[in-house]
């Protein structure tokens, strides 16, 4: 008979911060309240476990799982008017405008603790990155409404503790934590998809020429390679560093929930 | 009978009407084969298309004693390149395929959609009780009624009586499919099925596989689909099956872009057992792959992994723990398939 740690060995635990737990395997996720009863031991599947060898796909679902932990529904709606529309590109332009130097100084951390793999990684994603504020600078020219001034009179507090969070952990000795929170942005812009943009230009005809941002982050632009090429990234990483990652996904989660 | 095959047609209308078709092919040694089509149209190109077909009992017997018997029914196939606006009409009385000895098989293919482009489709098949059994180190009996490949927009309408599989010794199989995507893709199909009780089994089969699909499509689609199912009891019992899958598969759909499943059954039993010695009890063994799977939407065909934190949990509640389950995920995300109403932006941040 299959000895029971084997047995469990491609189950993947992790421990949410209050205190629920994420199973996964390469094809299911579950969070789980798990309380002991009097007279319970404790069991092996109840510590942490990500296996020696992981793939893509086992790593994808506990991401999802942890994620789902804080937003189990991702889903919105297109935005309604004209407002909300330019509010959601202005949340981004906080956060997308800050990811070159986010990236920079990730680039220089992990230099600074001899990662030069994650190094090479996070460059490609700088070169990919770069420039692509201008695309939302772009969008609010086409709707003659300057995105500097228009900020000012929205509350971005959430984008900017995003971005907080992504330069925090772009300056610690483990910037790997960037990618978590890059896993649940990208992973945030495969919502929008093609029924969400033309739900968007159908009932908002006046932005269908203030778009590039979003056919560009999103389901039908350059987010599914760049969620594969991430996935595949963090998939072979070691054990600890996927924690650094999953962790800060975690945080990120927390502060979005 | 009844074969038509022309480059482009338009505005055709084959009726063909049969009494009992059988094929027997029985090989003592060599082999043997029989193949019997009726009521099929293919080509390049067709438009407008009637193909009325009304049957007895079919019949295939493949039999092998030292050599391999082969026995095929072709029956109502629509096999165009280009086609649209196709209409399968079939009555047929009961469908039986028995394969039995070494390498022998009998298959029933009956009433198909194919080709590449076909379009706005619809399909009406009735048919009495359905048996495929298999016999004998790798044979093969299956039947599949109302296979749809590469088709968009197909309305499908099939009412049979029970359904009977059984596959008994190594590496053979019976397997019946009844309304079965071949081939995903980008179907849009709203499909009605009725089927009786459905008995299936598999005995020390090791490689084995008896497997009865009803409405399943397990290629991923891309749009959505509506499958409303009824079936009378289903029985699933597998003794002895290393390796293969097993089982009942019923109103499963492999979509990101939602679909909607409506199935009703009667009792249901699954069984997967035979302990064997000391080696461990084969349920365990074997027991992932061997399932009942009812009316899900965006799971692939394996049941497999599935279970993995299912057994983690009752083992858990096994040790005393209470365990309560919160945000749960199979197979890849459904994106965007319910939309609740919004009030902030916290969602909308968009990649980085």
């Amino acid at each position: 008979v299959t000895p029971p740690e084997d047995k469990f060995e491609n189950l993947l635990r992790w421990p949410l911060a209050d205190g629920r737990w994420v199973f996964a395997t390469a094809k299911e996720t579950r969070v789980l309240s798990v309380r002991p009863g009097d007279n319970s031991p404790s069991p092996a599947v109840l510590g942490k476990h990500l296996p020696l060898t992981t793939t893509v796909d086992q790593i994808e679902q506990l991401l999802d799982g942890v994620i789902g932990a804080y937003l189990p529904d991702r889903s919105s709606p297109a935005p309604k008017s004209v407002h909300e529309y330019l509010t959601m590109l202005a949340g981004n332009y906080v956060v997308v405008g800050g990811i070159e130097k986010v990236l920079a100084e990730a680039i220089q951390s992990a230099q600074d603790s001899s990662q030069p793999n994650l190094a090479d990684f996070l460059r490609r994603i700088y070169s990919e990155e770069q420039g692509h504020s201008s695309l939302i600078e772009r969008d609010f020219q086409s709707l003659n409404v300057s995105v500097s001034e228009f900020s000012q009179y929205i509350n971005l507090e959430l984008a900017h503790k995003l971005a907080g969070l992504l330069l925090e952990f772009a300056r610690c000795e483990t910037p790997q934590a960037i990618l978590g929170v890059g896993y649940l942005l990208e992973t945030n812009a495969l919502m929008v998809d093609m029924t969400f943009l033309e739900a968007l230009e159908r009932d908002l005809p006046e932005v269908r020429d203030a778009m590039t941002f979003l056919y560009t982050h999103s389901a039908v632009g350059s987010e599914p390679e760049h969620l594969a090429s991430l996935l595949a990234f963090i998939a072979q990483e070691s054990k600890l560093s996927q924690s650094h990652i999953i962790r800060s996904c975690e945080r990120a989660a927390t502060l979005l929930g | 009978v009844g074969l038509l095959t022309v480059d482009q047609g338009s505005s055709v209308n084959l009726k063909v009407q049969a009494s009992s078709i059988t094929g027997v092919s029985a090989a003592a040694a060599g082999s043997a084969k029989v193949e019997q089509t009726v009521g099929v149209l293919s080509g390049q190109k067709y438009d407008d298309v009637t193909l009325d077909l009304k049957t007895g009992a079919i019949s295939g017997t493949g039999i092998g004693v030292l050599g391999k018997g082969t026995s095929t029914e072709n029956i109502g196939v629509l096999a165009a390149a280009t086609s649209s606006n196709f209409y399968l009409k079939e009555s047929l009385g009961s469908v039986t395929t028995i394969a039995a000895g070494i390498n022998s098989s009998s298959s029933a293919n009956i009433g198909y959609f194919g080709g590449r482009y076909a379009d706005s489709d619809k399909m009406t098949i009735s048919a009495g009780n359905i048996r495929a059994e298999a016999y004998g180190l790798d044979a093969k009996a299956d039947i599949s009624i109302g296979d749809f490949n590469d088709i968009s927009n197909l309305s499908g309408y099939i009412d049979v009586g029970n359904v009977y599989a059984r596959s008994i010794s190594a590496s053979s199989s019976s397997p019946i499919r009844v309304g079965y995507d071949l081939a995903g893709g980008s179907t849009n199909l709203v499909m009605n099925i009725k089927v009786g009780n459905i008995d299936n089994k598999v005995d020390v089969a090791v490689g084995g596989s008896s497997e009865v699909y009803v409405g399943t499509i397990l290629k991923p689609i891309h749009q959505n689909s509506r499958l409303i199912i009824s079936t009378g009891d289903l029985s699933s019992h597998v003794v002895a099956a290393l390796g293969g899958t097993n089982g009942i598969l019923i109103g499963n759909i492999n979509t990101t872009a939602g679909g909607n499943v409506e199935v009703h059954t009667g009792n249901q039993s699954a069984e997967a057992v035979a302990c064997i010695g000391h080696v461990g009890c084969l349920s365990e063994l074997v027991g992932k792959k061997n399932c009942i799977m009812i009316g899900n939407v965006g799971l692939e065909a394996d049941c497999g992994n599935e279970s993995l934190i299912g057994e983690a949990v009752k083992e858990l509640e096994h040790l005393g723990y209470e365990v309560e389950q919160g945000f749960v995920k199979a197979g890849k995300a459904i994106v965007n398939t319910a939309k609740n109403i919004g009030k902030d932006i916290k969602h909308f941040f968009s990649g980085w």
